[in-house]
């Protein structure tokens, strides 16, 4: 052991001593000061220290504030319970608590009605399990598929938020015959879909929605068939329908694969 | 004792006044000061206890924290004035009697004396550290949080209290040879 290291250890020493719990150090640090003068010296001298610390407190433990100091602060006491100081702060407190227990109470309630909005919301903006339907349709001669829709605003949207609501939920829809629709049919529905490129009037249209969920096979041809069809089928695809003109009926492209069946539809304004 | 209870702040007081005046007193060294002191900080308690957060700290710790604020705050404004025989051993009257023998009691004495002067001529920041930490026997950490600094802190200002005070403390006659005895070896 150093000097230097003893000078940090020096006071531990000291402490140790005068709590008769020496540390493991002493030892070590013994042998240092037993040859050491300057380090002697200075373990004396903390040793002194401790002592009249010692002498100090076993002095002053028995120090006490005058009875007065306590009578003072009784009579200010009895003073300001008297002026209700402190029913006016046992108010407040109480006050404060009633105040958080409501605060609570509210976010509890507003975290309910979030989440019962959300749940509700969640479960009618679920689209319906799309059964492929029988579709009782009149077939259209084929020289009519290019005659101009006779009711223009069928397919107008009445509100904003019908439209918007029926974007968000053709996307649903779409994600979920994106499967269904393979690369043979994506061709059909181009082709269908550019009926209004060749000059004729234009057509506004839906995209084709699927009706089966089985893959359709159009390597043997298909063929796409102008029907109107009540309203009533729009909704039971997804759409939304004005309740109103729910009587009412709507031209549709529906596309049919070789066997006959109708694999997808599309409503045509 | 916030609800209006004087009972409640009579055992309150009694359990805890002895550590804020025993405090106040090593800091200022003046019994009436230490009093002073001792009252302001229940006055304190009394008036502002609900802003006392126990997560924050003890309640020992809190009071001594107080105490500290107006021992400091009393002494930066009385500083200009001489205390006129204020004997601050008045307070121990019948308490020394307890040693063995008048030459005993006499040499007893003096030592407290010397130790009470030595810590009081120490400047503020070191004499905090030694009251907390050697007189009212805190640790490290509650001296720290009591005086709002590191641990770290509180460890080497006490240490550097520690030998201030035995060079205060060292006889006048043993200074003068010091110089040459005192130099560190290396071995």
């Amino acid at each position: 052991m150093k000097c230097q290291d003893f000078e940090n250890v020096a006071r531990e020493l000291a402490y140790a001593e005068n709590h008769n719990a020496a540390p493991n150090i002493y030892s070590e640090a013994r042998a240092h000061f037993d040859d050491c003068e300057s380090c002697a010296l200075r373990l004396a001298d903390e040793r002194e220290l401790n002592r009249g610390f010692r002498a100090v407190k076993a002095e002053t433990n028995q120090y006490q504030p005058s009875p007065e100091v306590e009578e003072n602060l009784r009579q200010s006491f009895r003073e300001t319970v008297s002026a209700g100081a402190y029913s006016e702060v046992a108010r407040t407190a109480a006050r404060g608590q009633a105040w958080q227990t409501y605060g609570l109470a509210a976010a509890a309630a507003i975290v309910v009605l979030v989440f019962t909005v959300a749940l509700v919301r969640s479960r009618f903006a679920a689209p319906t399990p799309q059964t492929p339907q029988r579709v009782e349709a009149r077939v259209i001669p084929e020289n009519n598929l290019k005659a101009p829709m006779g009711n223009a605003e069928a397919f107008t949207p009445s509100k904003k938020h019908d439209e918007l609501a029926r974007a968000r939920r053709r996307k649903r829809v779409r994600s979920m015959t994106e499967p269904v629709i393979h690369e043979a049919e994506s061709s059909l529905l181009s082709a269908a879909n550019t009926t209004s490129a060749d000059g004729r009037e234009a057509e506004i249209a839906t995209e084709f929605v699927a009706l089966s969920s089985n893959a359709a096979n159009f390597q043997d041809g298909g063929q796409i068939v102008r029907v109107e069809l009540s309203r009533s089928a729009m909704a039971s695809l997804g759409f939304p329908v004005n309740v109103d003109r729910f009587g009412e009926r709507v031209k549709a492209d529906v596309l049919l694969s070789a066997d006959g069946f109708a694999r997808a539809i599309r409503f045509v304004q | 004792m916030l609800a209006g209870d004087e009972e409640a702040l009579a055992a309150l007081y009694r359990r805890r006044a002895g550590d804020v005046h025993r405090f106040a007193l090593h800091m200022c060294g003046s019994q009436s000061l230490a009093e002073d002191v001792t009252q302001e900080v229940f006055m304190v308690l009394m008036r502002e206890g609900r802003t006392f957060d126990p997560a924050k700290g003890s309640l020992p710790a809190f009071l001594i924290g107080v105490a500290r604020n107006h021992v400091l705050r009393r002494l930066r404004r009385e500083r200009f004035y001489v205390s006129l025989d204020e004997d601050p051993t008045n307070a121990r009257e019948g308490v020394s009697d307890r040693a063995s023998g008048p030459l005993d009691s006499l040499s007893r004495n003096e030592t407290i004396e010397s130790v009470r002067k030595s810590i009081l001529t120490l400047p503020e920041r070191y004499r905090e550290v030694v009251v907390l930490c050697e007189l009212q026997e805190l640790s490290y950490l509650e001296a720290a949080a009591i005086l709002g600094c590191a641990v770290g802190t509180v460890r080497s200002r006490l240490h550097r209290a520690r030998v201030l005070l035995i060079e205060k403390l060292r006889p006048a006659d043993e200074m003068e040879g010091a110089e040459v005895k005192r130099a560190r070896c290396f071995a």
